[in-house]
């Protein structure tokens, strides 16, 4: 039987967008100067008002990029914001993003980080308790 | 992906894809070479019972290393709806 721990985060939620192919960088830039660590970026195919804006579809380009960003409840709306508008999101076409709310995540936490939390917890712990 | 055929061949899971992507972030093991922040990345997405998926987020941790610099992040939400997938009854490809 294992005995080491699994360190999970709570109060986490995913950023998703769905950009124009070449825009992703940017808005990631964007979201990591908010406050965000990381993103994950992959490739997909979109289909939508394409069709209705530009000559023959050419106006909104259908390769699109997927930006994935785990953040920090309380970053959720600054990350989100930053993102809104280096990707241009109120202009029709360029995209959109939502937010999916987690219900744990986990990543690697170096042991002094740990360390930290945990006299922190038993400290706010000792101080309700006296 | 080794953690793929852990859960397809160990597990019997059949709802699990993988995909590509590149990886962005503030601290990766390139970037204090000087060539660049992004490296590829796989992602794993595996969709479970509810029951069953506090046990399976802990197996994941623990046989793709997440828990060591640069291990990658997991995380787990719920699904509203999914259908069931069950493959037919065929022999293993060789």
């Amino acid at each position: 039987m294992s005995t080491r721990e699994v360190v999970v985060l709570t109060d986490v939620a995913l950023i998703t967008a769905s950009v124009q192919r070449g825009m992703a960088d940017e808005i990631v830039k964007a979201a990591q100067e908010a406050g965000a660590q990381g993103a994950s970026i992959h490739y997909a195919h979109g289909r939508g008002v394409r069709e209705r804006l530009g000559v023959w579809g050419l106006a909104v380009e259908a390769e699109k990029e997927v930006i994935n960003i785990v953040v920090a409840a309380d970053q959720v709306d600054r990350v989100f914001e930053k993102m809104y508008l280096a990707g241009k999101m109120d202009t029709p076409g360029m995209g959109f993003m939502w937010v999916t709310p987690l219900e744990k995540a986990a990543t690697f936490v170096p042991p002094e980080i740990i360390e930290r939390l945990t006299q922190h917890k038993a400290s706010a712990q000792q101080r309700r308790g006296g | 992906m080794p953690v793929v055929r852990l859960l397809v061949g160990e597990l019997g899971l059949t709802a699990v894809d993988v995909h590509y992507a590149r990886g962005v972030g503030r601290i990766t093991p390139l970037r204090h070479r000087g060539i660049g922040e992004t490296s590829e990345k796989e992602i794993l997405s595996v969709a479970a019972p509810a029951a069953d998926a506090d046990e399976l987020f802990e197996y994941i941790y623990e046989v793709a290393e997440i828990n060591r610099p640069h291990g990658g992040l997991m995380y787990m939400h719920a699904l509203k709806t999914a259908t069931a997938f069950r493959l037919p009854d065929l022999p293993e490809e060789e």
